[in-house]
């Protein structure tokens, strides 16, 4: 096998990461969905032409399974225990909070973009060519550009209505 | 010539122009030497790409957690290559959703034995997700010894492909005992390291209700944590946000022996990480984290205090009579 996996497993691993992330919405699941997706790739012996575009192809497919199956999955809860801390210093809080606000900013406005203008938008997010996103989406070369710009404009003014949306709410 | 084609803008602003664009690109160019209107548009559009770019990068980590070593993967790709489970991008093989547990295993024995977890150091300073960090950065015997071993033999590829299903399919399914088993030694103090979980360890009251597979797992360790007797949830209904609400039954509402270590009312788990529930007749926000592939953190404030809850996801069919049912989320 003369692909190089361990250049490439460097060079996109956090991209993947990310791309997963964004679309399963769980930092330790777009973890394990990463590696699972690199298994797969190493463990397939078959010569590819474009193995980051085949990472994000497999990748993109357990997103969705997995979109699947946490439709159907069935949770069942226990309290172990609980406690009262004092040793948590508030910035932490505040930090965290700002995250978690901006985290669930954009994936509300994610939401909102059309399947395909989403994948066109997290594929070039995650460093992919406008040609490895034609050859990803079946789009033509050409469009590329147009669906990103609609995308992108799409996804700011979402955004900017939610946060002018929430001020009024608050206020 | 005409306006220039808002894609072919951010194609230029992308680097991307393609060999078969270039001619068109050329008039653009000349286009835009004269023509205000298609200059502000470009201008517009380059603040848009940025604009994005920069919503696309929020609420990322504070600090990339690190990566599993890729030989991990590797010994993982050649155990699955011998097992027979190779799949491509047409994801042929089933039940691929038990392999990453499996794969959790494998990476956190690396971590666990490896030059040391430096990525999600900052969280552990913090006090998020502690115990997890904790198990995985100080202690190779962080896990149970038939998981550990289970993990080492898939990841050597010396295990039968039916062994290796089996482990797998007990690792997708712990039982509670497991989870207990799993829980407490996470929970095990880590030197140097934030207070844990073993202050709830001697605060947290004994269960009513004998267990026999976690009475076995009790006495195999001293320190373990004492499972309240706290009912499984029923199937927890699914908000179209993906967020899972629970709340108390009626029947356990008058029951006051939860009152010392506190126990949500109402509790709403979005997909982001956020928590909101009532504690003790409180209203409180926070985090919740998994610690575990199927248990849970909570760190939760009403303003004043914080309080961490630790929950475990348990196979439905559990024992206990039902103190918050899963519901619909407002």
């Amino acid at each position: 096998m003369s692909t190089d996996w361990e250049r490439i497993y460097e060079a996109t691993w956090d991209d993947l990461v990310r791309f997963l992330d964004r679309k399963v919405w769980d930092e330790e699941r777009a973890r394990d969905l990463a590696q699972e997706t690199f298994v797969r790739a190493l463990a397939n012996d078959s010569e590819l032409d474009n193995p980051r575009g085949w990472l994000f192809t497999v990748a993109g497919n357990l997103a969705r399974d997995e979109a699947r199956a946490t439709g159907r999955r069935r949770h069942h809860l226990k309290l172990m225990a609980g406690e009262r801390r004092d040793d948590v210093e508030e910035p932490t809080g505040i930090e965290e909070m700002e995250r978690t606000r901006q985290r669930e900013s954009l994936r509300t406005a994610l939401a909102r973009l059309s399947e395909r203008d989403r994948d066109v938008l997290l594929l070039w997010d995650a460093g992919l060519s406008y040609a490895e996103i034609a050859a990803e989406t079946g789009l033509a070369p050409g469009a590329i550009g147009t669906t990103l710009g609609r995308a992108r404009r799409r996804l700011v003014e979402v955004h900017e209505a939610e946060t002018e949306g929430g001020d009024v709410a608050r206020s | 010539m005409s306006h220039v084609a808002e894609g072919l803008l951010h194609a230029y602003l992308d680097g991307a122009v393609g060999p078969d664009e270039q001619l068109e690109w050329a008039r653009a160019e000349a286009h835009l030497e004269v023509c205000g209107d298609c200059r502000r548009r470009l201008e517009q559009a380059r603040e848009l790409r940025t604009a994005a770019a920069s919503l696309l990068a929020g609420g990322a980590p504070v600090m990339a957690p690190a990566r599993p070593e890729f030989a991990s993967l590797r010994a993982a790709a050649d155990a699955r290559r011998t097992t027979g489970e190779t799949s491509g991008p047409d994801r042929s093989a089933g039940h691929w959703w038990r392999t990453p547990m499996k794969l959790a295993w494998a990476a956190s024995l690396v971590m666990a034995v490896g030059a040391g977890w430096i990525g999600r150091q900052l969280m552990v300073e913090q006090g998020i997700d502690a115990p997890r960090v904790a198990a995985e950065q100080d202690a190779p015997v962080g896990r149970t010894a038939v998981q550990e071993g289970a993990a080492l033999d898939d990841l050597r590829g010396d295990a039968t492909p039916e062994e290796a299903r089996a482990r797998r399919d007990a690792a997708a399914a712990p039982t509670a005992a497991e989870t207990a088993a799993r829980f407490r030694v996470e929970a095990e103090p880590r030197p140097g390291g934030p207070p844990e979980l073993e202050e709830l360890q001697e605060k947290a009251e004994p269960r009513t209700d004998a267990d026999p597979e976690a009475d076995a797992d009790a006495e195999a360790g001293a320190d373990a944590i004492r499972m309240q007797e706290i009912a499984p949830l029923t199937a927890a209904a699914e908000a179209p946000s993906g967020a899972r609400c629970y709340a108390a039954s009626r029947a356990a509402a008058g029951d006051g022996r939860e009152a010392k270590a506190g126990k949500p009312e109402t509790l709403r788990l979005a997909p982001d990480g956020t928590a909101t529930l009532q504690l003790d007749g409180r209203p409180m926000v926070g985090f919740w984290r998994r610690a575990e592939a199927d248990s849970l953190h909570l760190r939760v404030t009403d303003g004043q205090q914080w309080r961490e809850l630790a929950l475990i996801e348990v196979a439905s069919g559990a024992r206990g009579d039902a103190e918050l049912q899963a519901v619909d989320c407002p």
